[in-house]
């Protein structure tokens, strides 16, 4: 484990007041709090570290302990008196305000320091460590809301997952991240949704979007489509004379809106007209034919 | 009215001991919204989690009200803009695979 300087955490001289280490924390905390930093997990290590250097330098007994055997802590002699200070340690409650936000386990430094646990004796609450974790869906599948089991550290998570959801979102389930420590409130679970387009489909938003293949003769002559949505199939009815890469809008049959049940963006369909190939000897003749009228 | 989704303000104010003038005022600043029934206010149970961090920033940054609500309003910009870099790249994703 690496040494940590608290003071350099902290921006602030060796021989600071009471009164600058409160200033310097009051700041960085603001700058780095987890509520004004969400989903930074830069912000939030950060702030566990300006947290961490608080608690020791706030506490005038813990500062001259880690003033005093702060760089040379590997000497397991020191070290040892270090912990045996701390056994008799200090009841006094610490300087400053609660922590709340989103702190998590101390370094691994603190934890040798002072065995564990904040330098207070306990009375701290932190909130606990939040997860991420990733769920893959099929395209399909976030078209409607639907209800998944997760299992998390063991334990069964019944979530909702609304239809609508995008490619990349991030959901928060709150209270079922890592457990608080001295009675704070559990961490955070935030999940990002990840879609594998298993459709034919592309998506953008709440609108869909659809190259159809159009056969020559109905293209020229007009007529009717049956073309699959997401919601099943639809009758479409096809202009006489369609151009290849005409653009046509369904509305309400593209994906749910999310969070606004009911609701559904548009479906654009784009026509890619096919040319007919392999010609037998009488077509060809009949569209030399049609080539003379013209 | 107390149900799944509503909970008592007076509730809500004894556990997270804080005063009901204080949810008032948020309320007052759209920061939250309450919902008076019978003459006894409640607050949507989805929106304790907001007013737990509203909370936290008044009480362990010492922000006041106003500069949160200042937060408030950056922080639903940001959202928006994260949200926006979000759709655009699943568009660039989607025109690139064109």
């Amino acid at each position: 484990m690496d040494f940590i300087d608290y003071y350099k955490i902290l921006e602030i001289k060796k021989d600071a007041s009471q009164e600058d280490i409160k200033k310097a924390y009051r700041k960085l905390a603001r700058k780095f709090h987890p509520d004004v930093n969400p989903n930074d997990q830069l912000a939030k290590q950060k702030f566990q570290q300006i947290n961490e250097a608080n608690e020791v330098l706030s506490v005038p007994e813990n500062r001259k302990k880690y003033d005093q055997y702060g760089k040379d802590w590997k000497h397991a002699d020191q070290f040892e008196q270090a912990r045996q200070q701390k056994s008799s340690g200090s009841s006094r409650k610490r300087q400053g305000w609660s922590t709340g936000g989103e702190g998590e386990d101390f370094s691994d430094f603190f934890n040798s320091m002072f065995g564990g646990s904040g330098p207070s004796g306990g009375s701290i609450k932190f909130k606990g460590q939040d997860f991420q974790s990733e769920l893959r869906l099929n395209l399909q599948d976030a078209y409607k809301s639907q209800k998944q089991t997760l299992t998390v550290n063991g334990k069964n998570i019944r979530i909702t997952i609304p239809a609508g959801v995008e490619n990349g979102q991030t959901i928060k389930i709150a209270g079922h991240g890592g457990p608080g420590r001295n009675g704070g409130p559990a961490g955070d679970l935030f999940i990002v949704f990840s879609l594998q387009n298993n459709t034919p489909f592309k998506r953008e938003g709440s609108d869909l979007f659809l190259d159809y293949e159009l056969d020559l003769y109905t293209a020229i002559l007009g007529g009717e489509l049956i073309i699959e949505t997401m919601d099943g199939k639809i009758k479409l009815p096809v202009a006489p004379e369609t151009q290849n890469g005409s653009k046509i809008k369904l509305k309400g049959k593209g994906f749910p809106i999310y969070k606004q049940e009911g609701k559904f963006g548009d479906l654009f369909v784009t026509y890619r007209i096919k040319i007919p190939t392999n010609l037998t000897e009488k077509e060809k003749e009949l569209f030399q034919q049609l080539k003379s009228l013209k | 009215m107390e149900n799944e989704e509503w909970m008592a303000i007076e509730f809500i104010c004894e556990n997270l001991r804080i005063d009901v003038t204080f949810i008032q005022d948020l309320n007052d600043r759209g920061l939250i919204e309450i919902l008076v029934s019978e003459q006894r206010s409640y607050l949507l149970k989805t929106q304790i989690g907001e007013l737990e961090k509203i909370i936290r920033l008044h009480q362990d940054l010492e922000i006041n009200l106003a500069g949160i609500e200042v937060i408030s309003n950056l922080l639903g910009q940001i959202t928006n803009l994260k949200n926006e870099v979000l759709r655009l790249n699943n568009k660039i994703h989607r025109l690139e695979n064109e």
